[in-house]
C-alpha cells in the first residue's frame, strides 16, 4: 500500500470539504481541523499532490548524488503570513481573565508583530494572526487588546521526576532523573498523542485560578483540585527540581514551544544554578526563538513524525519542512540532539521512505546522530490502526545501520534483541544495556568505550542524582 | 381522490410484507456494518438507529404526495426494485469509500457520524418510509377512510417478523453482510417480476429479470465481500474474514504480524506479548502458587500464554466468540498466542463470560478480567456491583479478583479522577482490600478478601522466566504514581451498578472529551424541531408521537437489561427485533378491527386512550419488573426463563404501541394517505427522539429507572391531551 499514490484530490477534496461544511455547521473540533487543513491547502496555493510529487522526486534524486541536502529542493510552500486563528473570539474574558492575570499565569508573549489591532504571532510556523480576543493554534495565545499574552505560564498541568531514557535521551546524562513538567497546548493535532488530555486542551481546562493559591513543595503530591490551583514559577522549578535531586529539567509531554516564554525563563535560571534543560519537542518552532533558546537549552530529543509532508498533514496538521530546519539549528548550535522517530502502519512504515530520512540524516545531522524508532500503538484518534510489527521496527534498524548511524534504538519492543543497547561502533561491544527504560549495565570510562577506548557521541559525565 | 385501475387490481399487502422484511433485514445488516465503521456503542446505535427511524419518518411523510399519482404500479415496481439494490450499493459505499472521506485509521467524530450516517442511509430509508405510506393508502377500503389503515400496518410488520426470524436464525449464523442483503434483494426483484408478468408488463418483467440475473451472477462469479474487505483494509494483506453471530473479524498480515479485527477495531497483534504482561502478571503474582485461575476474555491474545508460565493446575479461559477461537487456530500459525491453545492445562469455555461466572461452580484462586474498556453497555456489565458479588462469589477464600480499565499517563483528569474512584468505590464495596496499579497499558484495579502485596517487584526479579522485569514495575509502579490514584479514590464517587451504569456514562464522557462537537447546537435544532412539531401536530399525531418514543425508550431499556443477564445482544437483536414485530402486529390487528367499527369514534378515542394509559404504567412498572427478573431464580433455569420474560415483555410493549398506529390514524381521518403520512411521520419521529435520548443521554445520564419514569409521564401527558380532546 502506499499512502502517497495517486488519487484524485480535486474530487475527494470537493467531496470531503462538502461534508465537513455540512458538519462544521454542527461541530467544531476535528471538523474544524479538516476544513482549515482544506483551506490551508487552498492557501498554499498551487495544492498539495505536486507538491508530494516534487519532494518524491527530489529526494530520489538526491539519495543518487549523496552531497546534494536531500529534502532542501522540495522545501513545501510557506503558508501565507498569517493564517486565520482557530479559536477565533476564545480569549479568556471577565473574572476568569482577571484571576488569571492576578496569579501571574498571564504573560505578554515574546515573537509577535503587532498590526492594529491585529498581531501576528512569530513563535511557530502556523503565524496565527490573532485578532482581538481569538487564540493561536497552540491554545495558549491570545491576543488581549492588541498586545498577545501567553496563558501557558507558572501554571503546569504536569509535573513528575522521570529517568532520563523515558524521554527517550539515551546518549546525555544516562541514568539521570529529570525534573518533568508541561502545561496545556501545542501547535500540533497528532491524532495518535499519547498525552491528548493536556496537549489538546487550553491552560483554563487544566488549571482553575480561583480560590487559594497553592504552592509548590519538593516531594509532596497534591490532588487535583489543589494541583489545579497551584503555581510553579520559574524559581519555584528550579527549587523543586533541585529538591527532588534532579540535576535536569525537562519541558516534555505536551509541547513544550506551547508555553514557549515559561520554558524560556526557566531555563535561563536553571542555567545560571547549573541545571541542564532538556526539550523533548515536536519542533514546530521559526528559527529566530529557537536561536534564543538554543542558548540555554542543553539537550533536545525531536519527534521527527515522519519524512512526508503529506503524512505531516494527514496525521499532525503541520509541516516538514520547518522540522527539518528546526533540526539543523539545534545541530548548528551545539545542542545535544536526539532524533525520534514513530513508525505508524500504513503512513510511515514504508522501508524507502525511512530509507531517505535515515540518508538525510546521516547527510545533514551525522552519522553520530542519536535515532530513535518507536512502536505505534492504537491511541486517542488513530484507533483503527494495528501495532507497528516488531520485524518492521527491526527492519528499520538495520535500513538506519546500513545508512550509516551508528546509534539506533527501539522503543517499545522489548521482545526486539537489544533493541535498546548501545554498541560501541569500533568494537561492537555493547556499553549501554537498558530495559524498560532504565540503564541496567555500563561498561564506559567516562565518554569513552571501556573496551576499546573509542570516543562515544554524546555527553557522559558522570550524573548520578543527588 | 381516483387511482389507477391496475394499482386497485394489485394486492397490496404482499408488497407491504416484502417491504417489512427487507426493511428488517437491512436494518440489521447495516448497523451491523456500521457498527465497524463507527467503533460503535450504545451511543452510536442509538444515532443510527435514531436517523433510520427520523429518514423513514421523513420518507413516510413524502408519502401523502402518492395519493395523485396515475401511474402508482409503475412507480411501485421501479421502487422496489430500487430498495432491492440499494442496501448492496450502500453496503459497497460504506466499505470502499469510507477513507475518500475520513483519515484512514482515525475513529469517526461524533458529528460526522451523525452526518455520515444520515446521508448513507438517507436513499433506502426515505424511499422505504415512501413506500409504506403509499402502499399502505391503498390498503384501507377508500382513498377517503383511514379506518383501514392498520391492516397495511400489520402486514409490514409481519413482513419484519419474518425478515427478524430469517435473520437471526437463518442468516446471521451461516453468512456474510453481503449473502444477507441478497435475500431481501431476490424477494423484490422476483415479487415485480411476478406481478409484472401477471399484469403483462413486459418492460418491467425484463427489467427484472435482467436485475435478478445480475445480481445472482455477481454473487456466483464474484466475491463482492472479498473485494470491498481488500478496500477497506487498504495495505494489509488479508489472511482470514468471518462473520460469527457476535461479530465481523478480519486477520490481517503485515510484516509477519497477524492483526486480529474485529468489528474495526483492532483486538490483538501475534508475537507483540507486550501489552498482556502486566494484566496476567500484576494479578498472578499476588498468588504464584495458584492452582486454578479463571480468564475473561483476552486469552487467546496472549494472556493465557502468559498466565500458563505459572505452575497452575487449570486454566478456565471463557470466550463468547467461537470464530475468534477458529481464526487463530487457522491464521495465528507457529504464534505462542495458537501454541497456548494446545496446552493440556487450558480448557476453552464458550460463553458469556458474566453468565459462566454466575453460574459455574468451581471456585478460583486468581480471576483475571480481560475485556476492553466499559466503553459499552455491554462491556459495564463487568464492572458493575452485580458482577463484582458474582466473581466474589466464584473466588476460593482469599483469592484475587483483577479488572482493568483506562490509562494513566502522568496528569490526573477531571475525567480519569471518577473513572478510578467509580471502580473502586463499587470494588470496595464488595471486597475487604482494593489496590490501584497504573500499568504500562492500563490502570489495574486488584481486589480481594486476603492480604494484597505491594512487594511485586522482588516476586518478578525471582521468575525470570515470565520475563516481567522488576525495571517495569520500577518505571510504572513509581511512588508518585501510586500516590495520584489513591489521592484520586478520595473522590466522593456514585456506585456502579447494572442499572444505573455510571461508569459507561463516564467513560462515554472521557471518550467525547476527544472531540469538540457542538453537541449542544444539535440538541437545541431538535428541540425547537420536536417543539414545532408538536404544536402544529393534531391530538392523536401527539399521543402517537409518545407512543412511538415508548417503543424505542423502553425497548432500549429491556434490551440492555436482556444483554446485562445474557450477553451477546450483537448475537440475539435478530429475533428480539422479531419479537417487537410480532407484538406490533397483533396489537395492530387487535386495534384494526376497533378501528373499523362503524360505531361512534367515541370508542376509537376511548381505545386510544387506554392504549396511551397502558403505556405511562407500563413505564411505570418497568424498572421494578426488571429488577424482580434479575433476581428471580425459576425451576427450569435462567435461559430458558430469559428467552420468555424479556421477549414477553418486548412483545407486549409493542403490542402496545401497535394498538395506537390504527386507531390514532383514524381518530379526525379525512383522506388515507394524509393519514397515513402524518401517523407514520408521528410514530418514526417518536420513535427517533425515544431511540436516539434514551442511548445517548437519558439512560447514562439519569439511568434506567428515570428513563422509564419519564417516558411513562410522557404518554400518561400524551394520554390527558387525548382525553382534553374527546368528543
Amino acid at each position: 500500500m502506499n499512502a502517497d499514490r495517486d488519487r484524485s484530490p480535486t474530487r475527494r477534496q470537493a467531496l470531503r470539504t462538502g461534508l465537513m461544511g455540512v458538519a462544521a455547521f454542527l461541530g467544531g473540533g476535528g471538523t474544524v481541523y479538516l476544513l482549515t487543513r482544506s483551506r490551508s491547502r487552498a492557501a498554499n496555493g498551487a495544492a498539495l499532490a505536486p507538491v508530494a510529487e516534487r519532494t518524491s522526486c527530489a529526494v530520489a534524486t538526491a539519495s543518487a548524488a549523496p552531497a546534494a541536502p536531500v529534502v532542501e529542493a522540495p522545501a513545501a510552500p510557506a503558508p501565507s503570513r498569517g493564517q486565520p486563528s482557530e479559536f477565533p473570539g476564545d480569549a479568556p474574558q471577565g473574572e476568569l481573565w482577571e484571576l488569571w492575570q492576578k496569579r501571574g499565569w498571564a504573560r505578554e508573549a515574546r515573537y509577535v508583530h503587532a498590526s492594529g489591532s491585529s498581531v501576528l504571532c512569530q513563535l511557530c510556523p502556523h503565524e496565527c494572526l490573532l485578532e482581538p480576543e481569538s487564540r493561536g493554534r497552540c491554545r495558549t495565545r491570545v491576543n488581549k487588546g492588541g498586545k498577545v499574552y501567553t496563558l501557558a505560564y507558572g501554571n503546569p498541568c504536569s509535573l513528575n521526576v522521570d529517568p532520563i531514557e523515558k524521554k527517550p535521551l539515551y546518549h546525555y546524562l544516562p541514568d539521570a532523573r529529570a525534573f518533568s513538567l508541561a502545561t496545556a497546548g501545542c501547535q500540533f493535532r497528532c491524532l495518535n498523542c499519547q498525552n491528548w488530555e493536556i496537549s489538546q486542551r487550553r491552560p483554563e481546562e487544566t488549571k482553575d485560578p480561583r480560590g487559594e493559591s497553592v504552592r509548590a513543595e519538593a516531594g509532596r503530591r497534591y490532588s487535583r483540585g489543589e494541583f489545579e490551583r497551584l503555581s510553579v514559577f520559574p524559581d519555584d522549578v528550579v527549587a523543586l527540581a533541585e529538591g527532588t535531586g534532579c540535576r535536569t529539567i525537562a519541558y516534555t509531554y505536551s509541547e513544550p514551544n506551547a508555553y514557549f516564554d515559561y520554558m524560556l525563563d526557566t531555563a535561563r535560571l536553571a542555567r545560571a544554578k547549573g541545571l541542564k534543560n532538556l526539550s523533548i519537542t515536536c519542533g514546530y518552532i521559526r528559527e529566530e526563538p529557537l536561536k534564543e533558546l538554543c542558548r540555554y537549552l542543553d539537550a533536545a530529543n525531536v519527534n521527527l513524525k515522519s519524512f512526508s509532508e503529506k503524512t505531516y498533514r494527514a496525521l499532525n496538521a503541520g509541516r516538514l519542512q520547518p522540522i527539518l530546519d528546526t533540526l539543523r539549528t539545534l545541530k548548528k548550535h551545539g545542542v545535544h540532539l536526539e532524533v525520534t522517530n514513530l513508525i505508524v502502519p500504513t503512513y510511515t512504515d514504508r522501508m524507502e521512505e525511512i530509507e531517505r530520512m535515515c540518508g538525510w540524516i546521516v547527510e545533514t545531522l551525522g552519522p553520530d546522530q542519536v535515532l530513535h524508532f518507536l512502536r505505534f500503538r492504537p491511541l486517542h484518534k488513530l484507533t483503527h490502526l494495528p501495532s507497528t510489527p516488531a520485524q518492521t521496527l527491526a527492519d528499520a534498524r538495520e535500513i538506519a545501520r546500513r545508512a550509516g548511524l551508528r546509534y539506533v534504538y527501539v522503543g517499545g519492543a522489548p521482545e526486539i534483541e537489544d533493541a535498546c543497547t548501545t554498541f560501541c561502533p569500533e568494537c561492537r561491544k555493547p556499553i549501554l544495556e537498558r530495559r524498560y527504560m532504565t540503564l541496567t549495565a555500563r561498561r564506559m570510562n567516562g565518554d569513552r568505550c571501556a573496551s576499546c577506548d573509542a570516543k562515544i557521541a554524546g555527553v557522559f559525565e558522570t550524573a548520578r542524582n543527588g | 381522490m381516483p387511482m389507477d385501475e391496475p394499482t386497485v387490481r394489485r394486492p397490496m399487502k404482499p408488497a407491504l410484507f416484502a417491504l417489512g422484511f427487507s426493511a428488517v433485514v437491512t436494518q440489521l445488516t447495516l448497523m451491523r456494518e456500521l457498527l465497524c465503521v463507527y467503533s460503535g456503542n450504545e451511543l452510536v446505535i442509538g444515532v443510527v438507529l435514531g436517523n433510520w427511524l427520523l429518514l423513514t419518518g421523513l420518507g413516510a411523510w413524502g408519502g401523502r404526495t402518492s395519493a395523485g399519482l396515475r401511474r402508482f404500479s409503475g412507480v411501485l415496481d421501479i421502487g422496489l426494485l430500487a430498495l432491492a439494490v440499494l442496501p448492496l450499493a450502500t453496503l459497497i459505499a460504506v466499505r470502499t469509500l469510507r477513507y475518500r472521506f475520513f483519515v484512514r485509521g482515525a475513529t469517526v467524530e461524533p458529528t460526522e457520524t451523525v452526518l455520515s450516517s444520515l446521508l448513507i442511509l438517507m436513499p433506502y430509508c426515505v424511499l422505504s418510509g415512501w413506500l409504506l405510506t403509499a402502499c399502505c393508502a391503498r390498503t384501507a377500503e377508500s382513498s377517503d377512510d383511514a379506518r383501514g389503515l392498520g391492516s397495511g400496518y400489520v402486514w409490514d410488520c409481519l413482513g419484519g417478523l419474518a425478515g427478524g426470524l430469517l435473520f437471526s436464525f437463518v442468516l446471521a449464523p451461516r453468512c456474510g453482510h453481503f449473502a444477507m442483503l441478497l435475500l431481501p434483494a431476490v424477494l423484490l426483484t422476483a415479487w415485480v417480476a411476478w406481478t409484472a408478468l401477471r399484469e403483462g408488463r413486459a418492460g418491467r418483467f425484463g427489467a427484472a429479470l435482467f436485475l435478478l440475473g445480475a445480481l445472482l451472477s455477481a454473487f456466483a462469479y464474484a466475491d463482492p465481500d472479498e473485494w470491498t474487505t481488500a478496500r477497506e483494509f487498504d495495505g494489509q494483506t488479508i489472511v482470514f474474514r468471518g462473520y460469527s453471530p457476535y461479530g465481523r473479524l478480519v486477520v490481517t498480515e503485515r510484516a509477519g504480524q497477524r492483526d486480529f479485527i474485529q468489528n474495526g477495531v483492532p483486538l490483538f497483534a501475534t508475537g507483540d506479548p507486550f501489552p498482556k504482561k502486566e494484566t496476567a502478571h500484576l494479578a498472578l503474582l499476588q498468588r504464584p502458587e495458584a492452582k486454578r485461575v479463571l480468564l475473561l476474555g483476552g486469552g487467546i491474545a496472549g494472556t493465557a500464554a502468559e498466565i500458563l508460565k505459572y505452575p497452575i493446575e487449570r486454566l478456565d479461559y471463557v470466550e463468547l466468540d467461537p470464530l475468534l477461537i477458529d481464526a487463530a487456530r487457522r491464521s495465528a500459525g507457529d504464534a505462542p498466542e495458537a501454541r497456548v491453545l494446545s496446552d493440556p492445562r487450558l480448557t476453552i469455555r464458550l460463553d458469556d463470560a458474566r453468565r459462566f461466572v454466575r453460574e459455574t461452580r468451581e471456585r478460583y484462586d486468581v480471576l483475571v478480567v480481560d475485556l476492553p474498556d466499559p466503553s459499552t453497555a455491554q462491556l459495564n456489565r463487568f464492572h458493575t456491583r452485580e458482577f463484582f458479588r458474582e466473581a466474589h462469589a466464584a473466588l476460593a477464600p482469599g483469592g484475587v479478583f483483577s479488572v482493568a480499565l483506562g490509562h494513566y499517563e502522568n496528569r490526573m483528569t477531571p475525567e480519569l479522577e471518577p473513572l478510578i474512584a467509580v471502580p473502586f468505590r463499587t470494588l470496595i464495596e464488595v471486597f475487604d482490600c482494593v489496590s490501584i496499579l497504573p500499568g504500562a497499558q492500563r490502570i489495574h484495579f486488584l481486589a480481594s478478601d486476603g492480604p494484597l502485596t505491594g512487594d511485586l517487584e522482588a516476586r518478578a526479579a525471582s521468575r525470570p522466566e515470565l520475563a516481567f522485569y522488576p525495571e517495569y514495575l520500577r518505571m510504572w509502579l513509581t511512588r508518585e504514581r501510586l500516590e495520584d490514584l489513591h489521592l484520586a479514590t478520595s473522590l466522593d464517587a456514585p456506585l456502579n451498578t447494572d442499572l444505573n451504569p455510571r461508569l459507561y456514562y463516564l467513560h462515554l464522557r472521557r471518550t467525547l472529551s476527544q472531540f469538540q462537537g457542538r453537541y449542544g447546537v444539535l440538541l437545541g435544532v431538535l428541540a425547537v424541531a420536536t417543539t414545532l412539531f408538536l404544536l402544529r401536530a393534531r391530538a392523536a399525531q401527539v399521543g402517537l408521537f409518545a407512543a412511538g418514543f415508548a417503543a424505542s425508550a423502553l425497548n432500549v431499556v429491556v434490551l440492555l437489561a436482556f444483554q446485562t443477564v445474557h450477553g451477546a445482544l450483537y448475537r440475539d437483536l435478530g429475533w428480539l427485533t422479531a419479537a417487537f414485530m410480532l407484538g406490533l402486529a397483533w396489537g395492530a390487528a387487535r386495534a384494526t378491527r376497533v378501528a373499523r367499527d362503524p360505531g361512534p369514534s367515541m370508542a376509537r378515542h376511548s381505545a386510544f386512550l387506554r392504549v396511551l394509559l397502558a403505556l405511562g404504567v407500563f413505564g411505570a412498572l418497568l424498572p421494578g419488573a426488571l429488577w424482580l427478573l434479575a433476581r428471580l431464580e425459576l425451576p427450569f433455569g435462567a435461559p430458558l426463563a430469559t428467552c420468555l420474560f424479556y421477549p414477553g415483555l418486548i412483545v407486549a410493549l409493542a403490542g402496545l404501541v401497535g394498538a395506537a398506529f390504527p386507531l390514532a390514524a383514524c381518530i379526525g381521518c379525512d383522506d388515507a394517505a394524509g393519514a397515513a403520512a402524518r401517523s407514520f411521520f408521528a410514530d418514526y419521529a417518536g420513535s427517533f427522539l425515544g431511540a436516539l435520548l434514551a442511548s445517548t443521554i437519558l439512560i447514562p445520564v439519569l439511568g434506567v429507572v428515570q428513563t422509564c419514569l419519564l417516558t411513562g409521564l410522557l404518554n400518561l401527558l400524551a394520554a390527558g391531551l387525548i382525553w382534553s380532546r374527546r368528543g
